[in-house]
């Protein structure tokens, strides 16, 4: 049984109104699912039901409006499946393009904050360790519980809403202090150049071998960049169902490796050799042939350092014609990359940037026709692509992705952390 | 508790613990891989997408469902109930673990639309046996009748 407080009770008899008392309804019967003994309040929200993916949740979010719904703590909207600041080449079908508006307009009229952005770690209001909240979005969830060291648990969507009409989640799994506690044992390689696509690859890698356990990663010697733990909270928690990882000596609750395990004898451990990591890295990539029609960029989405990095790589260069080249980010950060002429950079270049909307919002229509060969630098993307556009993915790293788009053709190199490996981690 | 042995026998088993209740009979549709509903399912046919997953282009569509438990995007909740709403959800799900995405999916559509499908958690040995089961029976108390 779950003990409710009193306004949880008052909630559940309708004293906030219809949404309310639905979104507490809800939030109780999970609770009881959980085995939760209680609810606790928390102070921030990232909904990640923004993307349209049929009528019958649009209906329940616009049903969740029509009977009041308003949100009671700062909630802010992941990406969303168009690119509002330039809908006239989202290249959507029109129908979708209108649901996808309502569905966000919806979560605005509740009173959202509509960054539409799936990292919401990069802006300014971002929680803080210990904060208990309820972020949506797997790569986000990873990222604010192991890299910031908040608390939110793997919700579904709806969760973020229930949660940011009430205040309130279940008391349950990463919520309390002795689920946290590391317990799978990962041994990785020390590399060279340990770039974002080392990490997509080992976020894959671990995600898959971890299941539902709190991986312990040991064996870096360098602190990762920004965008290095993005592409590794992306790959971890699509491979697996990971929420939760510790990185020995760099994430805030592993500062060593008996605290992040707790004191504990791990249940596994895992030794990550350079072997490893490269069939892995093969084995993402899903392209076949000599074709490049398409190389996609920024899922999660492109930040400064993304574009600081992307900059860099095609200054002064043009790609071939035939490939479309785009980058998706939020509005936030197109912005800063604005100012700092890097879009100019980039535009010269003969790339396409889109905001609002992400990778993981692209089908098969979207694509120009015809379209056979396309390639990311995205671990997550080509995981989910071959899904969603029906075509291989060729998977590379960012560098891999521009040489591509210059040549006109899909173009890996084997990449340096795997050819050099200096030692394994004892 | 088991009927026999053999083809064609019936095993009536018992939940471990029932995430929804309610009645559902069907083919089984098994896999030993998590699945994310969301990449990984289409919404509209109830057809498996997820290129690198076993079931890929099979319907879940009026099918009991036997899986681990979901994976991977937290928009599989959407997803599943996009798909009940469109009358192409499995007709039940049968799991290993607790996985709340999925649970969420049909709690949200029984609290909106007044329909929902069960959804239980077997201990290891009996989803040994669901997963080798061609059909299911899923019923309101827990039971599960596998057969074949």
């Amino acid at each position: 049984m779950v003990e409710l407080s009193d306004v949880d009770r008052a909630m559940l008899a309708g004293s906030e109104g219809g949404a309310a008392r639905r979104a507490m309804r809800i939030i109780v019967r999970i609770a009881e699912i959980q085995g939760a003994p209680k609810l606790i309040d928390i102070s921030k929200v990232h909904v990640g039901g923004s993307i349209y993916t049929g009528r019958g949740s649009l209906q329940v979010i616009e049903q969740w409006l029509a009977d009041g719904a308003k949100v009671r703590v700062p909630t802010t909207v992941n990406a969303i499946s168009i690119d509002r600041s330039q809908p006239q080449v989202s290249g959507v079908d029109e129908e979708y393009a209108r649901n996808a508006d309502r569905l966000a307009a919806a979560l605005e009229a509740m009173g959202c904050q509509p960054i539409f952005s799936c990292t919401p770690y990069v802006f300014p209001d971002a929680p803080v360790f210990g904060q208990d909240i309820l972020w949506a979005e797997s790569n986000a969830i990873v990222y604010a519980n192991s890299v910031i060291g908040a608390r939110t648990n793997r919700h579904g969507d709806f969760m973020d809403v229930c949660a940011a009409i009430t205040g309130r989640v279940p008391y349950s799994g990463l919520h309390r202090s002795e689920n946290r506690v590391g317990n799978f044992l990962v041994k990785v390689p020390d590399v060279l150049d340990p770039d974002p696509s080392f990490y997509s690859v080992l976020g894959y890698l671990i995600g898959k071998e971890a299941g539902s356990h709190i991986p312990v990663i040991v064996g870096m010697r360098q602190a990762p960049s920004l965008e290095a733990l993005k592409a590794f909270c992306s790959t971890v928690a699509t491979a697996g169902a990971v929420g939760l990882f510790h990185m020995v000596g760099f994430t805030p609750e592993a500062p060593t490796l008996q605290a992040a395990l707790g004191g504990r004898e791990p249940d596994r451990t895992l030794i990550v050799t350079p072997e490893d990591l490269l069939h892995v890295w093969q084995d993402m990539s899903s392209g076949r042939g000599q074709e490049l029609d398409s190389v996609v960029i920024g899922s999660p989405h492109a930040t400064l350092g993304d574009f600081v990095e992307l900059a860099e790589q095609v200054r002064g260069r043009k790609k071939a014609a035939g490939v479309d080249f785009l980058v998706t980010t939020s509005r936030v950060v197109h912005g800063q990359a604005e100012k700092q002429g890097l879009l100019d950079v980039l535009t010269d270049f003969g790339a396409r940037v889109s905001t609002d909307t992400c990778l993981c919002m692209l089908n098969e229509q979207q694509l120009p026709s015809g379209t056979v060969g396309v390639m990311t630098n995205s671990g997550k993307f080509a995981h989910y692509g071959p899904g969603l556009i029906n075509r291989g993915v060729f998977f590379g790293s960012t560098q891999d992705c521009v040489e591509s788009a210059v040549l006109g053709r899909p173009v890996t190199a084997e990449p340096a952390w795997a050819r050099r490996p200096r030692s394994v981690a004892r | 508790m088991s009927s026999g042995a053999g083809a064609g026998a019936s095993t009536t088993i018992r939940a471990a613990q029932v995430l929804v209740a309610g009645e559902a009979s069907g083919a089984v549709v098994a896999s030993r891989q998590m699945l994310s509903f969301w990449g990984g399912v289409d919404p509209a046919t109830g057809t498996v997408i997820d290129q690198r997953h076993s079931l890929r282009g099979q319907s879940l569509a009026g099918a009991v469902l036997v899986l681990p438990k979901g994976k991977g995007s937290s928009t599989g909740s959407y997803v599943l109930l996009d798909s009940l709403v469109a009358g192409v959800a499995p007709a039940g799900i049968v799991m290993n673990h607790i996985d709340e995405i999925i649970a969420l999916g049909v709690v949200v559509n029984e609290e909106f639309n007044g329909r929902g499908i069960p959804v239980v958690v077997l201990d290891d040995a009996d989803f040994e046996l669901a997963l080798a089961a061609k059909r299911a029976e899923l019923f309101a108390d827990g039971r599960v009748v596998l057969h074949g």
